[in-house]
């Protein structure tokens, strides 16, 4: 003979509405501790995020291979297209400066590039990839051209403007080039290779051996140099302080559970004075305290999301996750401890518990 | 004699006096016993003893002739065979008489609309029936008092012991909840009551009197 589990929760139920302020103190607590590590998480998650894209736009994974004096083999360049970790990969070689009639007098570079290169500097990746003459955004200014239009080099076969470049982050010196899409065949000036960041080095780094073969002496740079002050978007999130907040934010609600706990010994000992067990009074903790933890959770994560996207930007899915994960995380250890709260203070003998204000 | 005490001592840390020693108790079903004795003289150790609430440093407690004090049952005798009234009328003060009343039930495993039924009649017959659905925080002292009477008399206990519970009320309360404790008692229902109180004691069938954590005089009213 003993207390029915749906009484227990009934009656966990009942002292959490019979407690209305002690009930929101808790709730408040859980939705500050669980919100502010989820804004957190956010906000920094949304700072690596939209410095990760501008660096990444920036060329931060982008090498350079080049032989001195040209001669970089063009098809062993395309061939990195559909390798593990490559984004994209292409050559360009220089065909000398040329005018057009309609603008005597002004020298514009020419250059005859492999398509995979039009996926690297442009990162719009608006481009398409049929023939035609693709133009930077200065030349196509300066000389009224759009995509559609007939141009015509000076002393050259008219040729339709496929598209006009946005090369303005990764080559801004082509903001004045005419580039004519060629076949990877022959030999070209410079291969640009963008990786995925976690291929970069590997990948910067056996560049040189993928020229070898048919290329003497193939030199590898980056299109950014790195030194100790550039940050590392993926090393700062790994070493964000917040990572194991949720052991932290779980204590410390604990902690306040406990406090509550505390200023009610002596409920616990009327309890324990009829009979009621340890994991009976966990029962009861939990129907009292798994309410207030959810609710606060929810209530903290939809504070943390409406906050960082009215003051910061909108978070994408991915950073929500992670901020979803760790607040989460803090709530289900909460979960798991909270039940106990009350049997941890009511130690020792019941008869001093029953005294206890 | 179901309830027994035998040669039992109890001292609160090694160093520390001994508030109970050397004491031989028995008690009957159905019995009413007063504990009266001077401040200090041991009256709540014994009757926590006798509760099984704390253990007894020396000596052992029996029921029905089972050692049960050290025993794992210890906390299901608690719910199946004890109730218990305070001096300082424990109870959930923010949650309803009714719902205080109805405790111990729900602790033994009652139907929830069972023991609000039960609690209901228990409330009625110590007169604070009309208060049932008033939050205990809201009553008197000795409206609470006999809410936790309620509560203790709604189980049907074997063993209801009471702690002092007219302690700090008035003259006229203090025979109300006497006589609600006392005669309203269930048959069968044996009450121990620690008392400083003369007129609480005299309604008892049994005096026993403490002095020096011992039993010195045990006798009728």
């Amino acid at each position: 003979m003993s207390w029915r589990v749906a009484s227990l929760i009934e009656e966990g139920l009942a002292n959490l509405r019979a407690n209305a302020f002690r009930s929101l103190l808790l709730l408040g607590i859980c939705a500050a501790g669980f919100g502010g590590l989820a804004f957190l998480e956010l906000r920094q998650g949304m700072d690596l995020t939209d410095f990760a894209r501008d660096f990444r736009e920036g060329g931060a994974y982008v090498a350079i291979a080049t032989v001195p004096g040209g001669g970089l083999s063009g098809p062993r360049c395309e061939s990195l297209n559909g390798q593990p970790g490559v984004v994209a990969a292409g050559a360009w070689r220089g065909t000398g400066q040329s005018t057009f009639p309609t603008a005597p007098g002004v020298l514009f570079q020419a250059a005859e590039v492999t398509l995979g290169i039009l996926r690297v500097w442009d990162t719009r990746q608006a481009l398409g990839t049929g023939p035609g003459l693709v133009i930077g955004p200065a030349m196509a200014t300066e000389l009224g051209l759009r995509p559609g239009l007939i141009a015509a080099f000076a002393d050259a076969e008219p040729v339709r403007v496929s598209g006009v470049g946005d090369f303005a982050q990764r080559n801004p010196q082509a903001a004045r080039w005419a580039l004519s899409p060629v076949a990877p065949a022959e030999t070209f000036d410079e291969c640009w290779v963008e990786f995925e960041p976690g291929a970069y080095e590997a990948g910067r780094d056996s560049l040189a051996a993928h020229f070898a073969e048919g290329s003497a002496d193939p030199a590898v740079r980056p299109y950014r140099r790195s030194d100790e002050f550039t940050r590392d978007p993926a090393a700062e999130w790994e070493a964000r302080p917040q990572r194991r907040g949720w052991v932290a934010v779980s204590a410390v609600a604990f902690g306040f559970a406990l406090v509550a706990a505390w200023f009610r010994r002596s409920e616990a000992g009327l309890y324990l004075s009829m009979g009621t067990r340890r994991s009976q009074m966990a029962i009861m903790g939990a129907a009292e305290g798994w309410p207030l933890v959810a609710a606060g959770w929810s209530l903290g994560f939809s504070y943390a999301i409406a906050a960082q996207a009215v003051w910061g930007s909108e978070p994408t899915r991915e950073v929500a996750l992670h901020a979803a994960a760790t607040s989460g995380s803090a709530a289900l250890l909460l979960l798991a401890v909270f039940p106990w709260a009350s049997a941890a203070v009511a130690r020792g003998s019941i008869a001093t518990l029953l005294k206890d204000r | 004699m179901p309830l027994t005490l035998h040669r039992v001592s109890h001292r609160y840390g090694a160093a520390m006096p001994w508030v109970v020693r050397g004491v031989d108790l028995e008690v009957g079903d159905g019995e009413s016993v007063a504990l009266m004795g001077p401040s200090g003289s041991g009256k709540t150790t014994l009757l926590s003893i006798l509760g099984l609430l704390t253990h007894p440093t020396e000596g052992e407690v029996l029921l029905d002739g089972e050692a049960v004090s050290k025993s794992r049952t210890a906390s299901e005798l608690r719910t199946t065979q004890f109730s218990w009234v305070f001096q300082t009328a424990n109870a959930l003060l923010r949650r309803t008489a009714l719902d205080n009343a109805s405790l111990q039930l729900l602790a033994r495993g009652a139907l929830p609309e069972a023991a609000r039924r039960t609690a209901i009649m228990e409330l009625d017959r110590v007169g604070v029936g009309h208060l049932a659905s008033r939050p205990a925080r809201l009553l008197s002292g000795g409206e609470l008092q006999r809410v936790c009477i309620a509560r203790a008399l709604a189980a049907a206990p074997r063993w209801i012991l009471a702690d002092e519970p007219t302690g700090q009320l008035d003259r006229a309360t203090t025979i109300e909840v006497g006589k609600a404790l006392i005669e309203q008692r269930p048959i069968g229902t044996a009450v121990i009551i620690a008392t400083h109180d003369p007129e609480v004691a005299s309604r008892c069938s049994r005096i026993i009197r403490l002095i020096d954590s011992a039993i010195v005089i045990e006798n009728s009213p």
